[in-house]
């Protein structure tokens, strides 16, 4: 759009006409043309590349006239013009001027039969006469929108340049005229608005639109508990990515979540679906254990209680989610997998507010408000019944033979007190409790099946941030908490126990500033320890790990032993990253380095031998992390984006048993790269694609050997690879409708040690194909292909309607090729083929869910159906053998599920 | 809501024999040091009955298997020909002396070390403290094509004394622990009237029933008041390695079940209690008139192990 300059009249505006003739400028050369042959062909036109524009004549301007020149334009091959003729004139002046500008024009060539060639065209020149501007010109005007909620933020204050202000309206606009051409610095605040500032560029003659979408202050977010959002981004590379969000209005709503948003993650792309009671989270092919779960940048052991029914941390205190699959920053480190952060909101300040909701699982309540002008609190808890559910409804026993059924609780405290003016110190304490536990009787009780699994994890964080008013942060975050798990199976072997009780302490402090126009630094020190008291019983391979070759239901080894250990693990890692944007911000380059020395000390190195005492031991490695991410925005609705980055974790404190494991063993590395393309077809469709591929190197894996060294149960020959990509097509929430859908096509592979035939022969090392030390082979947990489609639609008066379907690879499984009888212990052993050369069947599910909202002013009462697998297909979820393992069936896993459930907001 | 997985019918039984296949495998002495010479025999059966002629390939297997092989055995155990392999005779009988290796390829005395590298790991023991020298047995069976042989592994307990632990726990071990000795049925009998049944070749009759009769029987062993070498549940000198002292506790019997026609509740039974003396098992008969053989096999946790045959007459 256009715009005079004030001063003066205006001056031509000159436009292309809509006609446009053609003509060769010679003909064919001189062939005589037989009978079958064509006329040549237009194959491309030609395209005005450069533009001159005609002085208005001062005569025709002060006479207040306008007119059209009709011009026939030669160009030649090359896009010059050769010749122009005036064929519709208007007057001298104005023909003159029109002749003397269209001799100037130069030409993309046009093209005929696919070649460069000349050809005449019809250019109509007009001269616009623009009226004058009365008063002053708007050339800069926008919109203020919640980042969160997306709604217009009223009364959030716009500076230019520290001095011009104006404040949004009810629908969130905001205006300035006559701003000056020139680079400005526009900063947003406001009651409701954390400061934010940022750098407009305003081109003469053309006016500025637009949109901030800001973090708004705590109690701006939670104004209206029915809208409470949460974000879920996957995958990103930075903050400055935000076109794949998800939010919590829409995550709520997917069919499966049962209202939990965090569960949603599930359904998003690069991640495997869950086996039905595991509830791991496997995102791009990575073990459980090497995603990192961080709430309020405190790492937490667990998202999810177990079988994946429910979120450890009400969803209701979250304020959003990022899914980050790899390729993260330095802020964050210890995980070679990827990366999920949750970060909480702060209790709502006007009044007290809260909910009660059940469902078929379990029943929760937060209650919420301000104590006093500057404190606020919140206070939630949770307590499932599934269990006593099952058993009372369930015709049979195998949902809990086969899967077990969860027992859990949790809770969580949250205080804010406001010190001052974008200055606030909080505490927060959560803990989650979860029991696992399920039996197979046959008759025989030394033959009973059983497992049971408990695990307990508690934080407590104070946390300080404070927004300095030139928009720089600062942000420490102490922590402690406390880890007790417990584990105990028996599946026709020895007993087989571990207990783990650990004490973890943590500090995060860190400091941002935008340094310069393009520059932003981030800065900070992450601390993290824990010291773990272990005691474990039973046979080594019991239970399986990633790696072993087993199949579902397999009498174990009896071979026994038993171990207590210490363990200290930590590391302090300081960091820094500098986000370089360029080209007027359409390419950010972003650097960053992490430092972490790693601690790794325990109290045995050594089998327990009769009355020896214990050796500890200790040792450092330090890891050096660069990362690197870049955002290039050649036009505003794309976005091309890579990153790369170098990643350590520690060994787990259950590896570094002496017994069962290796107290020497080393950090594990890998190296994260991806790359990917983000579309915005329209402004609430979004297309995405992403490509990735990993290396981890030094995984702690099974000793291949028979009699290996002593301590040395587990090495570090393990390696992993990971490759593939994602699409994600989604419509974000638009006139009742919201709805994605993703494909991921990813790789997983691992190989325990170095392959047989590298290695010296041994009697030890015999080549078994298939069998641990071959080469790389699937991973455990891959799934190839993993579709999912999710939609929601409002069709008004309180009702929501929503459909998920999902289709996933199985995952990989060792074939059977036959057993012997142990006659020692009655029972069948089978022997394998080559590993995870098989997969358990797809899985196909079609869930729905209605949910209907009534609104009694200040309640309000939302009722949900949400029925899984509403086709009943039998979904394959292991497989399993005869006796004698003559016969292969499989699993099948839940049938239709109809879940109700009820909540009050008030 | 209604919440149940599914879990397949494979339409087969442990306790239903009904081809060619190896029930139990004694070893006689059930415990015994490397070089002491020990009889094996199988328990070999099929459909129709006890295969006395079963031609099996019997051979000690001295190949280790990897640390987190979930199996009692290398499967490679189960080749005919090996490097690895002490053939014995073929046959349902045979004997052979235990490899004088036995302990520290099986037991807890330090493995061969590979050259230029330290000795590795020992071996651990079972829940009972002991430790076993695997035994292979091969039998072709004709019958089925897709698994043209009957594997079975047989393990013979080794005396390999007690290592690892403190020098009076070491002491104490050696000089109260007793070698095992295989248990045996006192008396298998029917619950309610009482008659004990007679184990036999089959040529009379232990037991007359009516097709589809539902009829308890019970297994019954001696008691085992002192730890004298006993056919009961004996009590035997363990070192719990996580308490670090010695622990006296009581075998556990357990018994397994096997008919050529009809149908066990359990495919095997064990007492709640290690002072119980017997257990009951459920077996229906057969719709179908005619001859059927029983096989109830007494095994306790230390790898001993015995078993009767009892033919029943169902009309």
């Amino acid at each position: 759009m256009r715009f005079g300059d004030s001063t003066r009249l205006a001056r031509t505006a000159a436009l292309l006409a809509g006609a446009l003739l053609l003509a060769p400028a010679r003909p064919a050369a001189g062939q005589g043309k037989p009978p079958a042959a064509r006329q040549p062909r237009l194959t491309k036109a030609p395209r005005l590349v450069k533009f001159v524009e005609a002085p208005y004549p001062e005569e025709e301007k002060a006479a207040r006239r306008a007119a059209s020149v009709t011009l026939e334009i030669a160009v030649s091959e090359t896009g010059a013009v050769l010749d122009a003729q005036i064929v519709g004139p208007a007057s001298t002046a104005f023909d003159a001027a029109a002749l003397a500008a269209v001799r100037q024009f130069l030409f993309e060539p046009a093209e005929i039969d696919d070649k460069p060639a000349p050809v005449k065209l019809t250019y109509r020149y007009d001269f616009v006469l623009e009226e004058e501007p009365k008063g002053p010109v708007v050339n800069f005007e926008g919109v203020v929108r919640n980042r969160f909620t997306k709604k217009p933020m009223a009364g959030a204050v716009v500076t230019v340049d520290g001095q011009r202000k104006a404040t949004t309206d009810d629908e969130g606009r905001f205006s300035f005229t006559d701003v000056p051409a020139g680079k400005h610095t526009v900063e947003l605040s406001g009651p409701g608005v954390i400061p934010v500032t940022t750098e407009e560029t305003i081109v003469p003659k053309e006016k500025l639109e637009a949109t901030y979408k800001v973090e708004p202050r705590e109690e701006q977010k939670v104004e209206d508990a029915a809208d409470l959002e949460v974000v879920v981004v996957a995958p990103r590379i930075q903050k400055e990515v935000v076109s794949t969000e998800i939010v919590a209005a829409e995550g709520r709503k997917v069919p499966g979540t049962q209202g939990d948003t965090l569960k949603v993650v599930q359904n998003l792309p690069g991640v495997a679906r869950a086996a039905v009671g595991s509830g791991q989270l496997v995102v791009w092919g990575a073990a459980p254990q090497d995603t990192r779960v961080y709430v309020d940048g405190v790492r937490i052991p667990l998202l999810y209680h177990g079988g994946g029914v429910r979120a450890t941390v009400n969803s209701d205190l979250v304020r959003g989610l990022d899914l980050i699959p790899g390729g993260y920053g330095p802020e964050y480190g210890r995980g070679i997998g990827g990366l999920v952060t949750i970060d909480t909101r702060a209790p709502r300040s006007d009044t007290v507010h809260g909910y009660v909701s059940a469902d078929f699982a379990d029943a929760s309540a937060l209650v919420e408000g301000p104590l006093g002008s500057k404190t606020r609190f919140m206070v939630s808890a949770r307590k499932s019944y599934l269990d006593k559910v099952i058993s009372a409804v369930s015709p049979s026993k195998d949902v809990s033979v086969l899967f077990p059924i969860p027992s859990y609780y949790d809770g969580q405290l949250r205080v804010v007190r406001e010190l001052r003016e974008n200055e606030t110190v909080e505490a927060f304490a959560l803990g989650s409790s979860d029991r696992l536990t399920r039996s197979v009787s046959g008759g025989d009780p030394n033959r009973l099946k059983s497992e049971s699994t408990g695990f307990d994890f508690g934080r407590v964080m104070v946390k300080y941030r404070y927004q300095m008013p030139e928009g720089a942060s600062v942000w420490v975050t102490p922590s402690v908490g406390r880890d007790v798990s417990s584990f105990k199976s028996n599946f026709g072997g020895a007993d087989a126990t571990l207990a783990v009780a650990s004490n973890v302490f943590g500090l995060r402090a860190g400091w941002r500033s935008r340094v310069d126009a393009h520059v932003v630094v981030t800065a900070g020190l992450d601390v993290e320890a824990s010291v773990s008291d272990l005691s474990r019983q039973g046979a080594v391979a019991t239970p399986p790990r990633e790696g072993d070759v087993h199949v579902f239901g397999q009498v174990g080894p009896d071979k026994v032993g038993s171990d207590a250990w210490r363990t200290t693990l930590g590391s302090v890692a300081p960091y820094g990253q500098i986000d370089i944007s360029l080209f007027d911000d359409r390419l950010h380059v972003v650097p960053g380095l992490r430092v972490e020395p790693y601690l790794i000390a325990g109290s045995r190195l050594t089998p327990r031998q009769g009355d020896a005492p214990s050796i500890g031991f200790t040792h450092e490695e330090t890891a050096v992390e660069p990362r690197l991410s870049v955002r290039f925005s050649p036009i505003k609705s794309l976005a091309i984006k890579g990153a790369w980055g170098i990643y350590h974790q520690s060994p787990q404190a259950e590896d570094l048993s002496a017994q069962f494991g290796n107290p020497n063993l080393e950090i594990a590395s890998a190296n994260h790269v991806l790359g990917g393309v983000t579309y915005s077809i329209f402004d609430a469709l979004v297309i995405e694609a992403v490509g990735f591929f990993s290396r981890s190197r030094n995984l702690a894996s099974r000793s291949d050997s028979a009699t290996p060294l002593l301590a040395q149960a587990l090495v570090n020959e393990g390696e992993g690879r990971a490759y593939g990509g994602q699409l994600i097509l989604r419509q974000a929430l638009a006139r009742g409708f919201f709805g994605w859908a993703s494909y991921s096509l990813i790789r997983s592979e691992r190989q325990d040690h170095v392959p047989v035939d590298a290695k010296a022969a041994t009697p030890d090392h015999v080549a078994v194909p298939g069998r641990p030390g071959s080469g790389f082979r699937a991973f455990d947990s891959d799934q190839s292909h993993v579709f999912t489609l999710v939609a929601s639609y409002e069709p008004g008066l309180g009702f929501e309607l929503g459909a998920r379907f999902r289709y996933t690879s199985g995952f990989p499984r060792t074939p059977v090729l036959g057993a012997f009888y142990d006659a020692r212990r009655d029972v069948y052993e089978p022997y394998f083929g080559a590993q995870n050369s098989v997969r358990i069947p797809s899985f196909a599910s079609l869930d729905l869910r209605v949910a209907k909202r009534f609104d009694f002013g200040r309640i309000k009462l939302e009722l949900y159906l949400d029925v899984q697998n509403v086709t009943n297909k039998k979904n394959a979820e292991d497989l399993v053998y005869s006796y004698d393992y003559k016969k292969q069936g499989t699993i099948s896993g839940l049938p239709i599920l109809p879940v109700f459930g009820a909540r009050l907001d008030y | 809501m209604a919440a149940s997985g599914c879990q397949p019918d494979f339409g087969v039984r442990a306790s239903e024999v009904q081809s060619l296949r190896v029930l139990a495998v004694r070893a006689d002495p059930p415990e015994a040091a490397p070089g002491a010479t020990v009889s094996y025999r199988a328990l070999a059966v099929d459909g129709k009955g006890p295969r006395d002629d079963a031609p099996i390939d019997w051979a000690y297997c001295k190949k280790q298997k990897a640390l987190a092989e979930l199996d009692d055995a290398d499967p490679l155990c189960f080749v005919l020909t090996a490097d690895y392999l002490v053939p014995l005779s073929k046959g349902t009988s045979t004997s052979g002396k235990i490899p004088s290796d036995a302990c520290s390829l099986f037991g807890p005395n330090v493995p061969p070390a590979q050259p230029g590298m330290p000795p590795g790991r020992p071996v651990d023991p079972d829940a009972t403290g002991g430790f076993y020298q695997p035994l292979r047995l091969i039998l072709p069976d004709p019958s089925d094509a897709q698994f043209p042989d009957v594997l079975a592994l047989g393990e013979s307990r080794v005396g390999c004394g007690l290592s690892g632990a403190t020098a009076e726990a070491i002491k104490d071990f050696t000089a109260n622990y007793r070698v095992n000795a295989n248990p045996a049925l006192a008396q298998v009998s029917v619950v309610g009237s009482g008659a004990a049944l007679t184990p036999g070749d089959g040529k009379g009759a232990a037991l007359t029933v009516d097709h589809g009769a539902k009829t308890t029987l019970r297994a019954a062993w001696a008691d085992c008041p002192t730890q004298a070498a006993c056919g009961g549940a004996e009590t035997y000198v363990h070192y719990d390695p996580s308490a670090g002292m010695i622990e006296h506790p009581r075998e556990v019997l357990t018994v397994a079940w096997f008919a050529t026609a009809g149908a066990f509740d359990a495919e095997s039974t064990s007492a709640p209690s290690v002072t119980d003396l017997h257990v009951d098992n459920a077996w229906t008969a057969p719709a179908a008139a005619g001859p059927v053989t029983l096989w109830v096999v007494l095994r306790d946790d230390r790898g001993g192990v015995s078993w009767e045959r009892y033919a029943v007459t169902v009309r």
